[in-house]
C-alpha cells in the first residue's frame, strides 16, 4: 500500500520535477546570475547560486562518492566536514566559472532513462562565438527527488576527476592535507573575484 | 567555454613535431613491455600508471619547458596575431593531420565517414587554399576526430600503461604508435627541406598551445593535483573519442556505485 502510494506521488512529481526540469531549472539560474554578474559582483553571485546548486546536486552523495573508499574511514565529524567543505567549493567553482554573459546559451537535447531511479540530460552548451560544448548531468532519484550527481563536459567526468584527484592526495598525504589543499582553494576563490 | 581544454590532448599526439620524436617513441614503446588492463573501473584499481614516479618527473619537465618558452611564445602570438590568421593557421595544420583521420576512419571500417572526410580533404585543400581556410564547414561537411589509438581501442586493444613523455605529454602504450602514424600521414613529412618544414614545425607547436591556453589556465585554477587532473582527463578524453562521443552510460553510472556504495 505505501508502495503504491510512493510510486503514485512519483510520477505526479515527475511532470513538474523531472529530471530535464531540475537541470534546465538551474542552467536559468546560472544564465541569470552570469547576465548580472557585475552588479552581483562575486559575493552577490555566490549567494544567488548557493540555493539553487544545493536544490538542483545531491552535493553529500557526490562528496561520498568523490572519496571512494575512504569515506568508509571516516568517522561522522569528518564526513561533515568534508561535505561542508565541498559543497562550498563546488558553489565557488560556479561562481568563479560563470562570472560573465556573452550570449551564452544551455539547450536540452534528450533525455535518457537507463534505469527507474536514473537519468541522462544531455545539454549543449554553445558560447558566444558559437562554439560547443557538451554537458550530460547525471540524475539520480532519491526520496522521490531527482538531483544531479554528476556532470559530464564533453566526455570529461567531473566526479571521476575529482575523486582521482581526491583519493590520491589522501593516499600519497592524508585526508587533513586534502582539507588544507581545499579551504586554500576555497580562500583563493573569493580573494581573486574581487 | 573550455572546449580547448579536452581538445589539447589530442591536438599534442596529431601534431607533427620532428622525426626525433618518433626515434624516442618507438624506443620507449620497445621498452615499456605492460599487461594489458580491462577497460572500466578507476584506475587505482586497474593500476593503469605503474610508472607514475617517471610519468611525474616527466610531467613536471613539460611543465617546466612549457613555463619557460611554450607558454610565453605562445601568449605572445596570440597577443600579436589577428584572431582569422590564427584560425587559418590552426585549419592548416587540421587539414595537414587530415589524411590520418581518413585512414583511421577506413581502418575502423567507417567506409562512408572516410568518403566523406576524403571529400573534406580535398575541398579544403583546394578551394580553401592548402587548408588555410575551412571551406568543408561551411558546406556543412562534418569534420571527424580519428587517430591510431582509436583505430587500435574500436579493435579491442586495452590501453595499456598510461605515459607522459618528455616534451610530448600524455599518452598510453596503445596511443604511441599513433605518434608514429600521424608523422607518416601527414604530408609535411616528406617534403623533406629544413627550409621549408622546420619553421612550419615550429609554427604548428606554437599553434598547438596557443589553443590549450584556456585548457592550461583551467587546469591550474581546478586542479588540486595537476599530474591527476590531467591524467584522468586525458583518459577519459580518450575513451570519449573511441566511442565517438557517446560512450556506454551505464559505465558511468557503475563508475559512480562501485566506489560509494
Amino acid at each position: 500500500m505505501l508502495l503504491v502510494v510512493l510510486v503514485m506521488s512519483g510520477a505526479g512529481a515527475e511532470q513538474e520535477n523531472g529530471p530535464a526540469e531540475v537541470v534546465e531549472r538551474f542552467q536559468a539560474t546560472l544564465l541569470a546570475a552570469m547576465r548580472e554578474a557585475d552588479e552581483l559582483g562575486y559575493e552577490g553571485r555566490y549567494q544567488r547560486l548557493a540555493p539553487a546548486v544545493r536544490e538542483s546536486h545531491d552535493l553529500r552523495d557526490i562528496a561520498r562518492a568523490a572519496l571512494g573508499r575512504h569515506w568508509d574511514r571516516l568517522d561522522e565529524q569528518e564526513r561533515a566536514l568534508f561535505v561542508d567543505i565541498f559543497s562550498e567549493l563546488s558553489i565557488a567553482t560556479y561562481t568563479a566559472r560563470f562570472d560573465g554573459y556573452a550570449g551564452e546559451t544551455f539547450a536540452t537535447v534528450s533525455v535518457q532513462r537507463p534505469a527507474g531511479d536514473s537519468a541522462v540530460v544531455h545539454t549543449v552548451f554553445t558560447d558566444a562565438d558559437g562554439d560547443t560544448v557538451s554537458f550530460d548531468y547525471m540524475l539520480r532519484r532519491r526520496d522521490e527527488r531527482w538531483r544531479i550527481i554528476n556532470i559530464i563536459v564533453d566526455g570529461v567526468s567531473d566526479l571521476a576527476l575529482k575523486r582521482a584527484e581526491y583519493t590520491s592526495i589522501i593516499r600519497r598525504q592524508s585526508f587533513d592535507a586534502l582539507i588544507a589543499m581545499l579551504e586554500e582553494r576555497l580562500a583563493r576563490y573569493a580573494e581573486s573575484e574581487e | 567555454m573550455n572546449k580547448q581544454q579536452s581538445d589539447s590532448s589530442r591536438q599534442g599526439i596529431r601534431t607533427w613535431s620532428g622525426k626525433a620524436i618518433l626515434l624516442v617513441v618507438i624506443l620507449m614503446t620497445g621498452c615499456a613491455a605492460v599487461p594489458q588492463t580491462g577497460p572500466g573501473g578507476n584506475p587505482e584499481q586497474r593500476n593503469i600508471d605503474p610508472f607514475e614516479p617517471v610519468n611525474r618527473s616527466h610531467f613536471q619537465f613539460n611543465r617546466d619547458v612549457d613555463r619557460a618558452i611554450l607558454k610565453p611564445v605562445a601568449d605572445a602570438y596570440v597577443r600579436v596575431t589577428p584572431r582569422p590568421v590564427r584560425t587559418s593557421v590552426s585549419n592548416f595544420f587540421d587539414n595537414l593531420s587530415y589524411l590520418n583521420v581518413i585512414l583511421n576512419g577506413f581502418l575502423q571500417g567507417k567506409v562512408r565517414q572516410g568518403f566523406a572526410d576524403t571529400g573534406r580533404f580535398v575541398v579544403n585543400s583546394t578551394v580553401g587554399i592548402l587548408g588555410l581556410f575551412d571551406v568543408a564547414s561551411a558546406l556543412g561537411m562534418e569534420e571527424h576526430n580519428e587517430d591510431f589509438g582509436q583505430t587500435l581501442g574500436v579493435w579491442g586493444v586495452g590501453e595499456g600503461a598510461y605515459l607522459v613523455y618528455p616534451l610530448i605529454g600524455p599518452n598510453t602504450l596503445r596511443d604511441s604508435p599513433g605518434l608514429g602514424t600521424s608523422l607518416a600521414t601527414n604530408p609535411l613529412f616528406y617534403v623533406g627541406q629544413a627550409a621549408i618544414t622546420a619553421p612550419l614545425a615550429v609554427l604548428g607547436i606554437i599553434d598547438v598551445r596557443a589553443r590549450a591556453i584556456g585548457a592550461f589556465e583551467f587546469i591550474e585554477e581546478v586542479a588540486l593535483d595537476p599530474y591527476i587532473f590531467t591524467r584522468e582527463a586525458y583518459l577519459q578524453r580518450r575513451v570519449f573519442l573511441i566511442f565517438d562521443g557517446d560512450p556506454p552510460l551505464p559505465e558511468f553510472f557503475d563508475d559512480w556505485d562501485n566506489e560509494g556504495e
